[in-house]
């Protein structure tokens, strides 16, 4: 087992689009790390240049310690998991999981041995002699990662290996995923753009977009401390809600201050932003939980704001609401009702609270 | 888990039930008059396509007596003759047969391998200037090969390989190259490179990449393209006829020949002729199961 180092990693395809800029990313041994970014944005191509499929541009790549940027992929001690499971599809499932065994010289009874211990692992015992060809989608991703667990190899790969998997077998892959982590105890990067595969499966998490490293953390650090908009905005379902505003002073109380609300800082937030020396316009971050909402006035909603749509999900309930022109959606219990058009009476979580720069996105309050 | 096997071979029986159906409506749809006639059609034009190699080989066993005989004589007692002047003594083929299968045989194993070479290359790795390389090599194929048969000429001659095996096979490899690469170029495309990636993390290197799973997944093309370049180069007349005279000269221009020497010999000219078609025909024949495949494959992507 070992651990993966990416030093101020470049991808430039075709000496103009810059893919990658720059990432010095680290993941520990045995660690699960999920790369999490919007398509596009650079994730893929970095396993990619970790499995050494394509070319470093610029900076190094380290696995267990040793240089491996100019090492060809079958000498990194790697294995890797496809989005589209490529299967040999003239092979059976046996001879699918034994082909990195052979092509690596081991013999038969070895072979055979590594090969049903995999099967076992994974539940496919009694699939081993069918050919790939006629297997489900999750059977196919099943042979995919046995292929990659028989060779027990210092790090696993994994390009979106269930992205393709319907909703309900994706949800019990990802249980099977994870429980096959911690049997196996094997350095894992792990490439998603789904934020909330990310959440479940990771030690630790790096979000990345445009080609640049974020922030890396784990799922709690990310979800309560985003290093940014980007980062606030991509992790939570439903998402962070952003709404511009202005800091104001009023004798020593620091406000936020946007359209149709005004709320006092907490005192640590007021020491953030004045060690920072921000000042004036800035975006505020608040995630729906974090959102108060009533029937009724009272100290703790005091916002006037309409709702606009109501969705009932049996425990809890979406509430989307209007102020003054901009919409906020509030997650709340499933016991609070409004329809469309009442007034509801919204309140902020201080502490809670997010502020953004407007220029450049960072978070003024971590 | 079993549950989704479960579902998964029912989802597959159900798909095959429809397209049963679908396919016992369509012969449904045509009644037996229709069928009939579809067959008479087919067993004419079957005939049709057939007399002449019937009138080949029937000819290359009569006497000359019996091959203008009129009516024509269906059962008869076959002769070798016409064989023996064709094969031996002063009128020999024998070694135009060689020249050609050798010509042809060589052509088409090079064309085969380096195409097979340049397809991979080019399916699978960006550089500058691919696409026009692509086109460059489609683009030998588009002048008519007469128009540059005299500077092929002139080339040949300059580099002394006049009336040469070498000849012969230097031009139908490149006229068989383009086709080649073509071909396999877009039957490498549709292999995912996943497939390719993978292998290459589990200990491949790429060479081994390129012969043991692209080679072995493009199998069908591979063979149609053999047997298009054999019985182009087994074919081949023109450069035969202008880049060879006696030495080097193929089967398709001494038939040619054996006709002009001493007027129309029909017997062994028959006879000549049947050798000429047998082993394109027998190739053709083993390759067949792979030829079918190798032509749906590429045109339905």
């Amino acid at each position: 087992m070992a651990e993966v180092r990416l030093q101020n990693v470049w991808k430039v395809y075709g000496g103009t689009v810059e893919a990658v800029k720059g990432v010095n990313l680290v993941c520990h041994d045995k660690e699960f790390l999920c790369l999490l970014g919007p398509s596009g944005c650079g994730k893929s191509s970095t396993l990619r240049m970790i499995a050494g499929l394509e070319s470093v541009t610029q900076g190094d790549v380290f696995i267990g310690g040793r240089n491996v940027t100019h090492v060809p992929p079958k000498d990194r001690d790697i294995a890797m998991v496809f989005e589209n499971y490529a299967l040999y599809p003239h092979l059976t499932v046996y001879d699918n999981i034994a082909m990195p065994l052979k092509v690596r010289g081991f013999s038969k009874a070895e072979i055979d041995a590594k090969v049903r211990h995999a099967a076992e692992i994974l539940h496919m015992t009694d699939l081993l002699d069918r050919r790939t060809v006629r297997l489900s989608g999750g059977q196919k991703q099943r042979v995919g990662i046995g292929r990659a667990i028989v060779r027990n190899p210092a790090v696993f790969l994994m390009d979106e290996p269930i992205s393709h998997l319907e909703a309900q077998l994706r949800a019990q892959m990802r249980v099977e995923l994870k429980r096959l982590h911690l049997e196996v105890e094997a350095t894992t990067v792990y490439v998603t753009h789904d934020q909330l595969e990310a959440m479940a499966l990771a030690d630790r998490i790096a979000v990345m977009n445009f080609g640049v490293l974020q922030q890396v953390g784990t799922p709690t650090e990310l979800f309560d401390k985003p290093a940014n908009q980007f980062v606030a905005g991509f992790i939570g379902s439903p998402p962070m809600n952003f709404l511009t505003c202005e800091l104001v002073w009023e004798r020593d109380e620091l406000f936020v201050q946007g359209q149709g609300y005004k709320v006092a800082l907490p005192a640590e937030t007021k020491q953030k932003l004045l060690l920072r020396g921000k000042d004036g316009s800035l975006i505020l971050g608040i995630r729906p939980l974090d959102v108060r909402i009533a029937q009724s006035a009272s100290e703790a909603t005091p916002i006037a704001a309409q709702t606009f749509v109501y969705e009932p999900q049996g425990e809890t309930c979406q509430v989307t609401v209007q102020l003054d022109g901009q919409l906020l959606s509030v997650e709340t219990s499933g016991d609070f009702f409004t329809q469309a058009g009442e007034t509801a009476w919204i309140g902020f979580d201080t502490a809670k609270l997010h502020l953004f720069d407007s220029k450049t996105g960072a978070n003024l309050v971590v | 888990m079993d549950v989704e096997q479960y579902q998964f071979d029912e989802a597959l029986k159900a798909q095959r039930a429809i397209k049963e159906a679908q396919v016992a409506q369509v012969r449904q749809r045509y009644g037996l008059l229709t069928r009939i006639v579809l067959y008479v059609i087919a067993v004419g034009f079957l005939i049709l396509s057939l007399i002449p190699i019937y009138l080949i080989v029937s000819a290359s066993f009569k006497t000359d007596l019996q091959i203008f005989a009129i009516p024509p004589v269906f059962i008869f007692t076959p002769t070798l003759d016409n064989y023996r002047v064709a094969l031996t003594g002063g009128t020999s083929q024998l070694p135009y047969v060689i020249n050609s299968l050798i010509a042809s045989i060589a052509s088409t194993i090079i064309a085969v391998v380096f195409g097979s070479m340049a397809a991979y290359g080019l399916a699978r790795f960006n550089f500058k200037g691919k696409n026009d390389l692509a086109y460059w090599i489609l683009s030998t194929r588009m002048a008519p090969p007469i128009a540059f048969v005299v500077p092929m000429f002139v080339l040949i001659k300059s580099l002394g390989l006049l009336d040469t095996w070498w000849a012969l096979i230097i031009m139908y490899t490149g006229m068989n190259l383009s086709f080649a690469v073509w071909l396999l170029r877009g039957f490498f495309l549709d292999i995912p490179p996943e497939l390719e990636e993978s292998a290459l993390v589990d200990g491949y290197t790429r060479f081994q990449v390129f012969t043991r799973i692209a080679l072995p997944l493009v199998k069908p093309a591979l063979a149609a393209v053999a047997v298009f370049s054999l019985i182009f180069s087994w074919n081949e007349f023109l450069f035969a006829l202008i880049l060879t005279q006696s030495n080097a000269k193929t089967i398709p221009v001494g038939i040619q020949g054996f006709s002009n020497s001493m007027g129309i010999n029909w017997g062994p000219f028959m006879a000549v002729a049947f050798i000429a078609i047998l082993p394109v025909m027998v190739f053709t024949f083993i390759m067949q199961r792979y030829l079918v495949r190798g032509l749906t494959f590429g045109a339905v992507k």
